[in-house]
């Protein structure tokens, strides 16, 4: 019984990532402890300055559709060599949170560019076909912001990286760090999903290069009437294809 | 004295006090004393409240409700009491207008010292489930009308399946106050509207000729609680074809212009954000544990699943509210308006638009009394 729900999860799985147009590069953290929850943020004097647009640097990414499916079925055999210490109901539970966790981290990880406005005290990620990931760490307490029974906060780490956590009820906790090459040459952008019910969190991380505003060659514009529209830069807009909602 | 009496009676009697608040006034007003309540009363709005619609009086005011005010929160959040304060001043004025009660209703991006009635508020707390306002109304005369906090909080059913999404979920704080004002207006006699409508075009016509129409307006202080407000007493009128005072009417008008053209813009961006706001504070009231109660028990990934969406929706519709913020403080930074056949370009905020334009008008005033004088002696 619990194979066969296993199977049609691992079925979900590979279907995603078949159609699955973006470009990613997959890590799984195994090293991470169990549900150890994201590190402290702390507010450290060192910071990098982020500040730019910039472009998934697709020249060093992988492949990810062979990563994916190789990390969902190292992960999903970790969960069936539990099968014997929980219940069914538990095992099928773990499947499903998998399943769904990919699911949320491949959806997560689509952004093909990035825009960082960052002043003192104040930080702007605009990501398209996601939202933006604002900090005010300005102070300890404007960094934090209560959600409900939630909690989402910011900051640089102590070596002055950019990371952000949000913790959700129901045990999802997403953490989004960004990590600045030396030549800043490079963003890395390494998004974490961890959740209670599962033994590790799953790691995801994309490369970004710097680009000057204009060169692109996609254009991207938000309105309320169209949503964000995308469109080639020697395209007419007018012909573009609603992208996102 | 008689204000804490009215508190005390209010807390302990709730919409009688208030009944008994607006007779009071009504005497008030018979015997051209100020007009002012302040309840203390700082209970929640029951959710029922409707807005009322009597017959408005025969000659009825007009009322400006001045975009609301808000301290200052952290950057993150600027961006979106911004919107709140135009959304809930134009959201006000439109439950206003639906009264029925008032000649007008505009939204001013500052306050003005002539408005016939102005409400002027401040956005004390403002979240998915609680909206709590410090209002004060004050007529021409500068008798202040109310003087309170109004706090108003919903539960599920506000945001139930049953509710349109875009209804407002605190209509029921909205329409109190109109039919606390409302209530004001009707108290008066036809004498009083009509001082306060005189006064209000003596203090315009002050503002533009103080040497010649200062005389007509007197001021008294007024203690209201430990505070002295300077309140305006008519003393009598220009003649009608005095020709100063025509050019005053004139300039008037043209100033009315440019209320109106700001208060289409800020309907406009109230329209915008109609299709943000009420689902940013829907997705946050969602996200809050109030809601959340009810689908503790799944434990499921669906239910992972739903809150990760709320948070998402929350957030994507927050950063659409910055966006509109933002092309509404854009859009309007330039407005071509006509004056005597030549058009001027304003810019800047809307404020700065309306004090600039003011500005125009208050030299236009002054060039064309010169010549009006010049045409006197020839």
């Amino acid at each position: 019984m619990h194979a066969g729900a296993f199977n049609q999860a691992l079925f979900r799985m590979t279907h995603l990532i078949r159609f699955s147009g973006c470009v990613l590069m997959v890590t799984l953290s195994v090293t991470g402890c169990l549900n150890s929850g994201p590190p402290p943020v702390e507010h450290h004097p060192r910071v990098v300055d982020f500040s730019g647009s910039w472009e998934v640097d697709f020249g060093r990414s992988d492949d990810p559709r062979q990563q994916l499916l190789l990390l969902f079925d190292r992960m999903a055999e970790r969960v069936s060599l539990q099968a014997d210490r929980r219940s069914r109901y538990e095992i099928r539970q773990m499947q499903e949170d998998l399943s769904g966790i990919f699911q949320l981290a491949e959806e997560m990880t689509r952004s093909t560019a990035i825009n960082i406005d960052q002043s003192r005290g104040y930080v702007e990620v605009r990501r398209n076909e996601n939202f933006a990931l604002v900090c005010d760490f300005s102070s300890r307490e404007t960094s934090r912001r209560l959600i409900g029974p939630g909690v989402e906060y910011c900051g640089f780490d102590e070596t002055g990286q950019l990371v952000f956590v949000v913790r959700l009820r129901e045990g999802l906790t997403v953490t989004n760090r960004f990590v600045m090459a030396h030549d800043r040459s490079r963003i890395s952008m390494i998004t974490s999903l961890d959740h209670s019910r599962l033994p590790y969190p799953v790691t995801l991380r994309r490369m970004f290069m710097p680009y000057e505003e204009g060169e692109s060659a996609w254009k991207c514009e938000f309105t309320l009437a169209k949503k964000t529209t995308c469109w080639f830069r020697s395209d007419d807009p007018e012909v573009a294809v609603e992208e996102a909602g | 004295m008689i204000r804490r009496l009215l508190a005390l009676f209010s807390q302990r009697y709730g919409v009688l006090a208030v009944c008994f608040c607006v007779g009071l006034l009504a005497g008030c007003a018979v015997t051209n004393q100020p007009i002012v309540t302040s309840a203390f009363e700082e209970s929640e709005i029951p959710r029922t409240t409707r807005l009322d619609m009597p017959v408005a009086p025969k000659t009825p005011l007009s009322i400006n409700v001045v975009v609301f005010d808000y301290d200052v929160p952290e950057r993150l959040l600027t961006p979106i009491r911004e919107a709140e304060s135009g959304y809930m001043a134009v959201t006000l004025s439109n439950i206003l207008q639906d009264s029925g009660q008032w000649a007008g209703v505009y939204v001013l991006p500052i306050a003005n010292e002539y408005s016939e009635v102005q409400i002027s508020a401040r956005i004390l707390h403002s979240d998915a489930s609680l909206l709590h306002l410090q209002v004060e109304v004050h007529d021409a005369t500068e008798r202040v009308w109310i003087d309170r906090e109004y706090r108003a909080r919903i539960d599920d059913e506000a945001y139930g399946t049953d509710a349109l999404p875009e209804s407002e979920v605190f209509a029921h704080l909205y329409h109190q106050i109109a039919n606390d004002v409302g209530a004001l207006q009707r108290s008066l006699e036809p004498s009083d509207r009509q001082d306060i409508k005189q006064v209000s075009m003596m203090r315009f016509a002050e503002t533009l000729a103080p040497d010649a129409f200062s005389g007509y307006l007197t001021t008294s202080e007024l203690r209201i609680d430990d505070t002295l407000r300077t309140v305006y007493q008519l003393e009598g009128l220009p003649a009608l074809d005095d020709p100063v005072f025509r050019q005053v009417q004139e300039i008037l008008l043209r100033e009315q212009a440019i209320v109106e053209l700001i208060n289409t813009q800020y309907l406009r961006f109230h329209q915008d954000l109609l299709s943000v706001y009420p689902y940013w504070r829907r997705y946050l009231y969602e996200l809050s544990g109030t809601a959340n109660e009810r689908r503790r028990e799944s434990g499921n990934w669906a239910a992972t699943e739903s809150v990760y969406r709320q948070y998402e929706e929350a957030r994507l519709n927050e950063d659409r509210l910055r966006v509109l913020t933002k092309s509404f403080r854009d859009e309007s930074r330039s407005t071509s308006a006509e004056l005597e056949g030549t058009v001027v370009e304003l810019s800047g905020s809307l404020a700065q638009q309306y004090v600039r334009w003011r500005e125009l008008l208050s030299l236009r005033f002054i060039e064309d009394r010169g010549a009006l004088k010049l045409n006197s002696y020839p």
